[in-house]
């Protein structure tokens, strides 16, 4: 088990180190300046080449990208072009609220997706499956932005239960953390109610059943456990995308998280803060990744021994 | 009925690790402290102000950066030499006054005695030295301080400034941000990249403390040289979304926010607890041409294109009515303006007829535009009319970067839809850079307008004396009219939304506002 982690970090790097590349080569590709981008419209020429030359763009790209990855190494992200504030501090002070709203968003999707999925596929063709599937269809296509207008609407401006904007207590996360929750909610309804059928129908179910175990029983213990597999994949997929989702949030909930961090950045073409929020986020991910790759083998005893040797 | 409760069980076990679960990561996100809104606190007993900023200043350093917003907090910590009046005059602040000589050439400023920086040291005259020649060595106000020749010391309290042509705006140029006074002795030890972070100043507030990507703190300045100001604390938030925007401020979580969208004035003028208040905008936004594009070097096309829009679909369709037919490059708030300017009236039948003695029949031309959603509704409507008259537009959405690259640096289009802001109310700020041959390119004129003609009536222009100002931008106009340089379409409006409680607002036409003024 310990080689198979440390296997898996090693593999880490080499992602972390191919999305650099990528990412870095994108914000070189892309038009636009950084330097005219900070200079604004009426800059001349010579501030511009003046402002390039400091910031380090007049070197070759490769050189360029060799200087970023020997500096990343040691832990140094360099300094952002707009602000000129080392972008790992930027990043620390930002990257816990992201985290905490994905977090809390992903425990909601699970805590009601997974029970209404269950449910779903008991009670097939009931009445509940069919409502659950239609919620789940309306808050899966529902885009985000939309969804969260209506919950400020409904519970800052008429209902004042939660604040529109900004973090400053438990409250601030409740609609960012609902609106954020529904994708990855409805996801898990549909993901769960369709593994959960197909287990239903095995063999080993009917003979749990006819050895008299009780209903809860075969279905909490015996269907639901072998049906979690793909569900915690879904959870550790998703929760790539509630990282990745809290773009639009953030904005919408005015929010200083990486979202708006990232999407700034790459506005103004601010290469040093867009490479250290996506290597961030991406060694995020692929912890998530990590610990549900982990977790299999705590639900699925046949995948521990494939990890061992 | 043993099995039953032994799923009971099951299910109260499956609960209670949620609510462990839940309780663990509520715990991370450090709740408790539940500060919450200012929800219904009296106003009358009010000493804080929370100002809602669309983007974050990304320094606060005014004579490096011209982003609009920062100029509101720069004013609160920075004073400059003069200060605009809501009326549109201008007031000593730093200065006690000033003398100009007979030719126009020398500005002499008495600076004022005992004005203390937050730091205790005291303002002298070497600082303002100091800080004028800060704004001429860092380029961003080129076009302010490019008459300037010498700044110097008359004596220990006077400040002297040479110009090598006399210069219509510079009392104007002295009262906007990029002129703020800042002390020599801590920029010098702090350095240029501290400036932008923690800068310190003798103005009305003292910068507390900046949570990047959250909110900044201001504290009202006690030893503020005109009295402090009557608002104690104030915290600037961005906050990105206008529709988030308005819902803050209904919600009284904000108490300022600037231009909220045109659809959204009638819900804001119809709530009794908020005060909405919007003036003409210090810009014009207009249809720019690349004059060294084929066909568009031709003055015939280029009046056919004037003739064949029309403002007042710009106006319904993409301002809401919240706008104004714009008669010329100048704003009507600039000093200059004059109402009695010649104007290419709609007529699709006079384009036409000029398309066709230039030779068109067809005429196919791409506009390239910032990725702005009225912008690109305007361009839509444009492309409209101009299809009436028988020229075919493809439009081209483009990320700002990518646009500015483009249109200023590399002129490579052929027509675009922007407008050019004043920086102080003068039309010098606004024509000058769009339409002398010095400012080529980049530096505004994207018509590349080489034309002499016209640079010498900009020169002269921009050195008239208050009496013969109008007259002279008159004539520049007149140029610009008869060689359709441009297509000037409508003036917009900027407006601001407050607790209807806050006094002291008066809309600005640039959004600037000086938050000294505002009180409970």
């Amino acid at each position: 088990m310990g080689k198979y982690i440390l296997r898996r970090l090693l593999m880490m790097f080499w992602v972390v180190l191919g999305i650099s590349f990528i990412i870095f080569t994108i914000m070189n590709l892309t038009p636009g300046n950084p330097a005219q981008l900070i200079l604004g419209q009426s800059a001349t020429p010579e501030q511009i080449a003046k402002l390039e030359h400091e910031l380090g763009l007049d070197s070759p790209f490769f050189v360029r990208y060799f200087n970023f990855i020997k500096d990343a190494l040691k832990g140094d992200f360099g300094k952002s072009y707009q602000t000129r504030l080392p972008v790992v501090k930027e990043i620390i002070v930002r990257f816990p609220t992201t985290f905490k709203l994905s977090s809390i968003s992903m425990l909601i999707a699970m805590t009601i997706g997974i029970p209404i999925g269950v449910i779903s596929a008991i009670r097939q063709y009931s009445f509940v499956d069919a409502a659950s599937m239609i919620a789940a269809l309306l808050f899966a296509s529902i885009p985000s932005f939309v969804l969260g207008l209506i919950l400020m609407l409904v519970f800052s401006l008429n209902l004042k239960w939660f604040p529109a904007t900004g973090i400053s207590s438990w409250k601030s996360y409740v609609l960012p953390a609902i609106t954020l929750s529904t994708f990855t909610m409805a996801t898990l309804v549909r993901m769960t109610r369709s593994t959960m059928l197909e287990v239903l129908r095995q063999d080993f179910i009917r003979t749990s059943r006819a050895k008299g175990a009780t209903e809860k029983s075969v279905i909490l213990r015996h269907s639901l456990r072998n049906a979690l597999l793909p569900i915690v994949t879904v959870i550790g997929v998703d929760f790539g995308y509630l990282l990745g989702g809290t773009v639009v949030i953030e904005s919408v909930f005015a929010i200083s998280g990486m979202g708006t961090l990232l999407i700034n950045a790459i506005r103004m073409k601010d290469t040093p803060t867009v490479m250290a929020t996506v290597i961030f986020v991406t060694l995020a991910y692929s912890f998530v990744n990590l610990l549900v790759d982990i977790a299999y083998a705590f639900i699925d005893p046949r995948i521990k021994s494939q990890y061992k040797g | 009925m043993k099995s039953k409760e032994k799923s009971t069980k099951n299910f109260k076990k499956y609960i209670s690790f949620i609510l462990i679960a839940a309780i663990a990561v509520m715990s991370l996100s450090g709740c408790g402290s539940s500060t919450g809104s200012t929800n219904d606190s009296d106003t009358e007993n009010r000493t804080d102000l929370i100002y809602g900023i669309a983007s974050e200043p990304n320094s606060l350093d005014p004579m490096t950066f011209a982003m609009m917003s920062s100029f509101t907090v720069t004013y609160a910590l920075y004073d400059t030499l003069f200060e605009l009046q809501d009326d549109g005059s201008y007031k000593p602040c730093l200065a006690e006054g000033y003398e100009v000589s007979e030719d126009g050439l020398e500005y002499t400023f008495p600076i004022r005695q005992g004005v203390k920086f937050h730091d205790g040291s005291e303002l002298t005259a070497k600082d303002v030295v100091f800080s004028i020649n800060r704004t001429i060595e860092k380029g961003w106000a080129a076009d302010m301080t490019a008459a300037i020749d010498t700044v110097s010391l008359a004596d220990e309290n006077t400040v002297k400034i040479t110009l090598s042509r006399p210069f219509g705006g510079m009392i104007g140029s002295l009262a906007s941000p990029f002129f703020s006074i800042m002390s020599e002795n801590y920029v010098t030890t702090k350095g240029d990249d501290a400036i932008k972070r923690e800068p310190m100043g003798t103005g009305p507030y003292k910068m507390k403390e900046w949570i990047a990507g959250d909110h900044i703190t201001l504290l009202a300045n006690e030893e503020y040289f005109e009295g402090a100001p009557p608002i104690k604390t104030i915290t600037i938030k961005p906050i990105v979304d206008k529709n988030t925007g308005l819902i803050a401020i209904e919600n009284k979580e904000i108490d300022v926010y600037l231009n909220i969208n045109n659809s959204d004035i009638e819900t804001v003028k119809n709530n009794e607890e908020l005060a909405f208040y919007s003036a003409d905008q210090a810009a014009v936004l207009s249809l720019n041409m690349n004059i060294e594009s084929k066909p568009l070097d031709d003055v015939k096309v280029r009046k056919a294109i004037n003739y064949a829009i029309n403002r007042d679909n710009i106006i319904a369709g993409a301002l809401e009515g919240y706008g104004t037919f714009a008669k010329s490059a100048i704003p009507p708030v600039c000093d200059g303006y004059s109402d009695d300017a010649p104007v290419y009236e709609h007529d699709v039948e006079k384009a036409k007829q000029l398309l066709a003695e230039a030779g068109y029949t067809n005429l196919s031309l791409t506009m390239k535009i910032k990725e702005d959603a009225k912008i690109q509704k305007v361009a839509q409507i444009v492309q409209a009319d101009l299809k009436e008259a028988g020229i075919y537009v493809t439009i081209e959405v483009m990320e700002a970067g990518a646009y500015n690259t483009d249109i200023y640096a590399n002129g490579n289009f052929q027509i675009t839809i922007g407008s050019w802001s004043a920086m102080f109310l003068d039309a010098y700020s606004v024509v000058y850079s769009q339409f002398h041959k010095d400012c080529y390119g980049p530096t505004g004129n994207i018509t590349h307008v080489v034309a002499e003609d016209l640079s010498e009536l900009l020169d002269k222009a921009a050195q008239a004396s208050e009496e013969e100002k109008v007259e002279a931008y008159k004539a520049v106009i007149q140029n610009i009219y008869d060689n359709a340089y441009q297509v000037p379409l409508v003036v917009e409006q900027t407006n601001i939304t407050t607790n209807a409680a806050l006094k002291g607002v008066v809309p600005n036409p640039l959004g600037v506002y000086m938050l000294k003024r505002f009180s409970w």
